[in-house]
Parts: structure tokens; sequence; C-alpha cells
């Protein structure tokens, strides 16, 4: 039927065996191959686009997850309209800079995170860098769990019904769908993230004030520079953006896609549209509670409660169950997306059959361990008295605090020749990640110094 | 092979050849162990060790203000 099929003969193609998720993956290869030797017209160019799209965009707008949320609403609530708006930018920047390492260590090496540390640098590291990632990503989950738990209030639905459901869907999807399909649902659920965009623009905020932002206007700090306040609100921004399951998630999803060198192009594309789209959406979160929650008091401890009903009596039902909605969201994607890592990260390390492709009955060993963490971060959310609010901060910088040697690790990798020729770190995006994870340090230094210290700073 | 209807245009023919284009039937270079290097080394743990110390003050942060 095409070109390529003159390259063998019918009976030889019929001899060669595939695994399962080797065939899955060319079925898939097959379909990008067509569009691209589709006629150039805008509609196919359009649909190769979108068939290219997927683990970018799924890593950023998973990073501005249920915890994210209400981390950005702390932000705003405890500011307004501050430096922070203006940050989100730079973040943006870091987080590309970072993410975009993960895609040429797997698109050229075709092995995932864990795998390359595993291998390279042999178990005892390679637990060294699972142990950080699995401890974070049940962390992150509960946060993740705690949206979910927070936003069925604002339906009406108990969740002791939602928390379930929403792990089976997570699980249910993981488990029983190719990689296409669970990556064409994720990104469907990813898109509702955008919903605070809208809101934001549609609540009327003071856009004089934010231009200002951008000129040093509202830069001032209450409790100062070094309040342990500020440091742990700038150390949970960064958190938010950049977290180690999300090194982990994007290289393994770049594998499990079947992207090539050749795709590289293309998945940066895809990942600079997900930073886009993560920057937007922090920044209307920001905007929305820097206008209207501005005074509530213990703004940084603010939990998903406070927040929803501080939306709904300053801007009304509708405007809060949008919110709702945007924070159930982001806790969907989140636990799709930090599920997968673990997933594939473990069956990395154990080096079984690591796919989306492969059915749960070939391969427990990668699904398993998975579906044990989501389940232990969903058991404790559907605990009766769980403490929220602060809890969300914790975790954000709880993943800072494993960033460093995550990122060392990747460093490492993307300057080793022997795996990456021509792909490996120029000197400045060496620099500018050593800068990355001095930053990370000196920011959770001085957290912790003022958390220790208070009059220290 | 499962998702017969999503892949009914691809025959044998064009997932072999496709395979074999891309190289996806050569299994990836394998990767040779390397060691650490001592500074690389005293670099994780000191990392480790700036894990645990901040992990007991996220703690002591976390308790303070839980506890109020």
């Amino acid at each position: 039927m095409s070109a390529e099929t003159d390259i063998l003969a019918p009976a030889e193609a019929d001899r060669i065996t595939y695994t399962e998720e080797l065939e899955a993956r060319l079925h898939d290869r097959l379909r990008i191959q067509r569009l691209r030797s589709a006629p150039r017209g805008l509609a196919n160019r359009l649909a190769l686009g979108l068939a290219l799209i997927g683990p970018g965009l799924l890593v950023m707008l998973g990073d501005n997850d249920a915890g994210g949320v209400i981390t950005y609403a702390q932000t705003g609530a405890t500011y307004g309209f501050s430096l922070f708006i203006p940050l989100m930018i730079p973040l943006g920047f870091i987080a590309y800079l970072v993410q975009e390492m993960t895609i040429r260590l797997g698109a050229v090496t075709r092995r995932g995170h864990a795998e390359m540390i595993w291998k390279r640098y042999g178990a005892f590291w390679g637990a060294f860098s699972l142990i950080d990632l699995v401890v974070a990503n049940i962390l992150t989950l509960m946060t993740e769990f705690i949206g979910i738990r927070v936003a069925s209030a604002i339906f009406h639905i108990p969740y002791l019904v939602t928390i379930p459901l929403a792990f089976a869907f997570i699980v249910g999807i993981l488990v029983f769908l190719k990689y296409y399909t669970w990556e064409r649902i994720s990104l469907f659920v990813a898109a509702f993230n955008l919903v605070f965009v809208p809101l934001a623009l549609f609540s009327h905020p003071d856009w004089g004030a934010i231009g200002r932002t951008f000129t040093g206007s509202g830069w001032a700090l209450p409790g100062g520079l070094f309040s342990a306040g500020f440091l742990i609100l700038v150390s949970a921004n960064i958190g938010t953006t950049i977290a180690p399951w999300q090194l982990f998630f994007q290289q393994s999803c770049v594998v499990d896609k079947g992207l090539l060198p050749r795709d590289i192009a293309a998945s940066r594309r895809d990942l600079m549209l997900g930073v886009i789209g993560m920057v937007a959406v922090a920044i209307s979160i920001i905007v929305i509670s820097g206008q209207y929650l501005h005074d509530l008091p213990n703004a940084a401890s603010l939990g998903d409660h406070s927040v929803l009903a501080g939306i709904g009596s300053r801007l009304g039902h509708g405007a809060m169950v949008i919110f709702a909605l945007g924070l159930l969201e982001a806790g969907m994607i989140a636990s799709i997306v930090i599920t997968a890592s673990t997933a594939w990260a473990i069956g990395e390390a154990l080096d079984v059959p690591r796919s989306v492709n492969i059915s749960p009955r070939r391969s427990l060993y990668f699904y398993a361990p998975a579906i044990l963490g989501t389940a232990i971060a969903a058991g404790v959310l559907m605990l009766p008295h769980v403490p929220v609010g602060f809890l969300n901060l914790t975790v954000q910088v709880i993943a800072t605090v494993f960033m460093p040697a995550a990122m060392l690790f990747l460093l490492m990798l993307l300057n080793d020749r022997e795996l990456l020729g021509e792909h490996v770190n120029s000197p400045i995006r060496n620099v500018l990640s050593v800068g990355v994870m001095v930053m990370l340090i000196v920011c959770n230094g001085l957290y912790g110094i003022a958390t220790v210290f208070p009059h220290a700073l | 092979m499962n998702n017969h209807d999503r892949f009914v245009t691809d025959t044998a023919a064009d997932i072999a050849a496709i395979a074999r284009t891309e190289g996806w039937l050569v299994p990836p270079a394998p990767i040779g162990r390397i060691a650490l290097r001592p500074w690389q080394q005293a670099v994780f743990w000191g990392l480790r060790i700036y894990i645990g110390i901040m992990l007991v003050i996220m703690g002591l942060g976390f308790f303070h203000v839980a506890g109020g």
C-alpha cells in the first residue's frame, strides 16, 4: 500500500515476530511516518503536529497539579500582585531547560531515566535515585487526592465515592489501554487545566497593577526577603515547576512513544507548548487569588477548602465550580502522569518489560508497584481527618529538596559523549543547569535557616 | 495483536518496513557500567546529607505550623 512495503517481500515480513509493546509502538510510528510523507497541506501538518505532541504537554500541564494550584493560590493570597507573577516566566524557562535534556536522552538512547542511571552507575546509585522518586511521588499523589477530595465536595459527591473512582480511572487507563490511547485520553484531561485562564480573564482583575509587576511594582515583601514565609513560597513555586518525577516521566514517555532523534525538534515544540500552558495557568491562578483572596488571614496556609470558599464568596458560585473543576482536573492529570512515572521507573530498575503497551498479565511488576503507590496515597486521603493546607507547600518544597541529586544524574548523563554523541549538552546548558541546582540548594538552605533560627536572617 | 480496529490499514509488510528503516529490530546499544569518581561520590553523599537535613527541617516546619 505504500512505498515502504516494497522493501520487504510479504513472506519475509510475515516471518518477523515482535514483542507486544514493540508492535503497538510500530503502529504508532507508522501513523507518524504516513503523516510525514503525506502532502504538506494545513490539515496534514496539523494532524502531524497533533500526533507528535504528548510527553511535553503532559509533563508541563501535569506539573500544574492540585498541590501546584493551591500553592499558586496561596502565593497570590499572601503577596497579591507581586514579583511572583513575572517570576513564573523565568521558572518556565528553567522547566524547559531541564525537561529538554530528558527529550534528547530518551530519543537518542531509547532508554528511560531510571534505566540509564541503573545501568550506567550501578544498582546502588540507581536505588539512591529511585527511592527519592518513589517517596516524592507518593507524597505528591497525596496532594493530588486532596485536590480531588475537596473539589468533589463542591459537586456534592462524597469523597468516599470520588477518590476510588479517580483511582480506578487512573489505574484503568494505564493498565488496560495502549500507549497511544492512554496518551490521547491524558491529553484530553490535561486540556481542562486551561480552565483557569478564561476564569482569570473574566474575573476582571486590575490589569494595570498586573502589568506594573513586570516593572518592579509590588515587589516589596512584607516579611522581608529572608522570611521563612517568603522563602517557602519561593521554594514551593520552584517545586511546582520542576520536580524529580518530571525527569523520569518525560524521558520514559519519549521512549514509550517511540520518539527518535529525528523527532527531537518536534518534541521541543511539544515541550514549549506545555511550558507556555503551564506559565499561563500559573499566572492566571496567582492573578485570581491576588485579586480576590489577598486580604484573607493565614493566606500562606490556606487549604483547598479556604481557597474555594474564598473564590465562591468573592467571584460567585459559578467561578467556584469552575475553579473546583480545574482543581479536580489538576489532581487527575498529575495522578495519571505520576503513576506512570513510578511504573516506568520501577519497571526500568527491575529490568522487566515496561511499556503502557504491555498487557498486565505480561508484566505485573511493571504495573503493581505504581498501583500500590497510588493506592497508598488514595487510601490516606480516604481517612476522615487529614491535615491539608501547609501539607501542600511542604510537599512542593520536598520535591525541590530531591531535585539537585536528580539533576546531577541528568547532567552527568547529558555530558556522556559515549551515550549521546553529538547530542551532549553545550557548555552554556551545563552552566545554566548547575546554576539551577545551586539556586535550589540556596533557596532551601535559606528556608531551613529561617525555620530553625527565625531571627538569624 | 489486539487493536485491530486502529490498525486496519497497517499490513505486516508496512510494520516490518518501518521496523527496519527506523532500526527497531536492532536492540539499543548496550550501556557499559562506569564507576562514579570520588568527587562525584562525595557530591552525591553531600546531597544525601542535605536531603536528610532538609527533610528534618521540613518536618519541623510542618509540625510547627500544623501545631499552630
